[in-house]
């Protein structure tokens, strides 16, 4: 019997091998079918780019997703251009000491004016937040997974959890209540949209948190000490509040225990500037995280006022 | 949720001892089947008789018969009947909720055996099935006590189970959200499958059809593996 007529009999009468036949054509085809295509690298690739960057910058921006969606290294290079610029804020980041040892390992130790830009949430101060969040996630990942993810990011995706609610909604997009954008890009930023937009989508989950857990003191006290330390080796610390939607600074003032002037007293007290850029000028798709052409224009001018901080602080020196 | 920790613990369990059998098989050890589709029982007899079938076995050869067994009269029957099903509560832990998991399936045996019920409804038109859902129900109320940390949180459970206008109107959404309706309508469709298949004296389907059937559904599964996993825990019958 010819090798070809052996395939077609075991085809034919081999019931695994039809069963992971269809299985085949059907994990294809759902995978096919996912409804929000992701744009720009591999989401996969990213995430696993940005868990092992080192030694790469000279200015990093940290935070939680509100910090990689609004700040574009790309974008700010257009005002800054002499600094290399990474994104190494992750979702439902907290400055716990192990990332923040982490971000300055991403600072060149070449560099001539290693910069750290700290976005501040009060999300990003809770303690809670430190023990479950998308940095320890990615940073728990074996090496093989890394590796996988780094180099088979688009692979890696196909296969990424989905429903049949998504595959019925990729098959007949009309069905779809709402369109999800993101588009990842190599310097950690995330450009991202939802249509339509809702700008209170994210205040009851936000809410929830914040009485589940306030923002903790001594996780502030302790990023006030790391920041001096970072002051002590001569890396130039600054600080944020990024932008979002009136309704979340409302809530999140009202009820997660942040006191900002206080908090910015103490920062500068600790050698760090803080930069009082403009909170709710720029569109929000959910209340919490910028829509993409309006991360643009932040990080644009969120440059601007950061260059301008460091040649005043240049001319003084 | 009852019906999802019915198929969990089944699939769970069930899917273990088949990964053994398998195993085994390639060493050269032919181990015997462990569960036989014990969800389409249409009494309780009938459903001790395909549930764990090493352990069920055990009890009643070392605990059940040397007590008596069926061969009692009267009310040792009924005795026997309950002193194994106590003991067999406790051997799953030295908890009250395994207790009365125990306790529950002993009432039902007895029942059934006093009244015959299963036997009676069996006869009608249609009775055959309405067995097998009331003895799936009953099962799951005994779930639920398996399944409980404490009373009350089984009495709340069941409150819950009983009282459809209790339900908070996101828990649906939230279930179709994590795939949890998906796979439970796959798995409850492949038993309604299975029994209709197995119980219908005229098939519905020719050979090669329900051949397709049961290729299309082993795929389904196979997708579903891929594209909605759980999170990894490890086997729940590990415990015992």
């Amino acid at each position: 019997m010819s090798q070809r007529n052996a395939i077609v009999k075991l085809i034919r009468d081999d019931r695994t091998v039809q069963a992971l036949l269809i299985a085949l054509v059907l994990v294809f085809g759902m995978g096919m079918l996912r409804p929000e295509k992701q744009q720009g690298i591999a989401m996969s690739h990213f995430w696993s780019l940005k868990i092992q960057a080192q030694n790469c910058a000279d200015m990093v921006l940290a935070g939680d997703s509100r910090t990689f969606c609004s700040l574009s290294p790309a974008a700010m290079n257009q005002v800054c251009p002499d600094y290399r610029i990474f994104n190494y804020a992750f979702g439902g980041n907290a400055y716990a000491s192990l990332y923040c040892r982490r971000l300055e390992s991403v600072l060149d130790e070449n560099s001539t004016c290693p910069t750290i830009v700290l976005g501040i949430t009060p999300n990003s101060l809770r303690t809670e937040a430190t023990q479950r969040n998308g940095f320890l996630e990615y940073l728990g990942h074996s090496s093989q997974e890394k590796w996988i993810r780094y180099h088979f990011g688009h692979v890696h995706d196909f296969f990424e959890p989905m429903s049949f609610r998504d595959a019925w909604e990729g098959l007949f997009p009309q069905s779809r209540t709402f369109h999800e954008y993101r588009e990842y890009h190599a310097d950690g930023w995330v450009g991202a949209n939802i249509e339509p937009p809702s700008v209170k989508r994210q205040l009851w989950r936000y809410r929830r948190r914040f009485e589940k857990s306030r923002v903790s003191c001594d996780l502030a006290d302790a990023l006030l000490s790391q920041v001096g330390q970072w002051v002590e080796k001569e890396i130039r610390v600054y600080a944020f509040r990024p932008p979002a939607s009136g309704e979340m600074f409302e809530l999140e003032d009202a009820i997660s225990g942040f006191d900002e002037a206080d908090f910015v007293k103490r920062f500068e007290a600790a050698g760090g500037q803080w930069l009082s850029a403009p909170r709710t000028d720029y569109a929000s798709y959910d209340g919490s995280h910028l829509r993409q052409d309006e991360a643009v224009r932040f990080s644009r001018e969120f440059a601007s006022m950061l260059q301008s901080l460091i040649t005043k602080a240049a001319q003084r020196n | 949720m009852a019906i999802m920790f019915a198929y969990q613990i089944y699939c769970d369990f069930s899917g273990y001892s088949d990964i053994v059998r398998g195993l085994g098989r390639w060493m050269g050890y032919r181990f015997p089947v462990n569960f036989d589709h014990p969800y389409i029982a249409s009494s309780f007899r009938d459903f001790w008789q395909p549930w764990h079938i090493s352990l069920s076995t055990w009890f009643r050869d070392y605990v059940y018969i040397p007590l008596g067994g069926g061969r009692a009269t009267g009310w040792k029957v009924h005795r026997n009947l309950w002193i194994t099903f106590l003991v067999s509560g406790l051997w799953h832990g030295e908890a009250w909720n395994f207790l009365i998991w125990g306790s529950l399936h002993a009432f039902y045996l007895s029942l059934e055996r006093w009244t015959g019920w299963t036997e009676k409804l069996e006869r009608l038109k249609g009775g055959r099935h309405l067995c097998v859902l009331f003895v799936f129900v009953l099962t799951l109320i005994g779930w639920v006590f398996f399944r409980s940390e404490n009373l009350g949180q089984a009495l709340a459970i069941l409150g819950q189970m009983f009282n459809p206008l209790q339900r908070h109107p996101n828990v649906i959404n939230s279930l179709i959200d994590k795939n949890a309706v998906n796979v439970l309508l796959l798995i409850v469709a492949r038993q309604v499958f299975f029994h209709f298949r197995m119980n219908e004296s005229k098939p519905w389907l020719t050979p090669r059809q329900e051949q397709w059937m049961e290729l299309v559904i082993t795929a389904v599964m196979i997708l579903m593996c891929v594209y909605m996993p759980g999170p990894a825990n490890t086997f729940i019958y590990f415990q015992f």
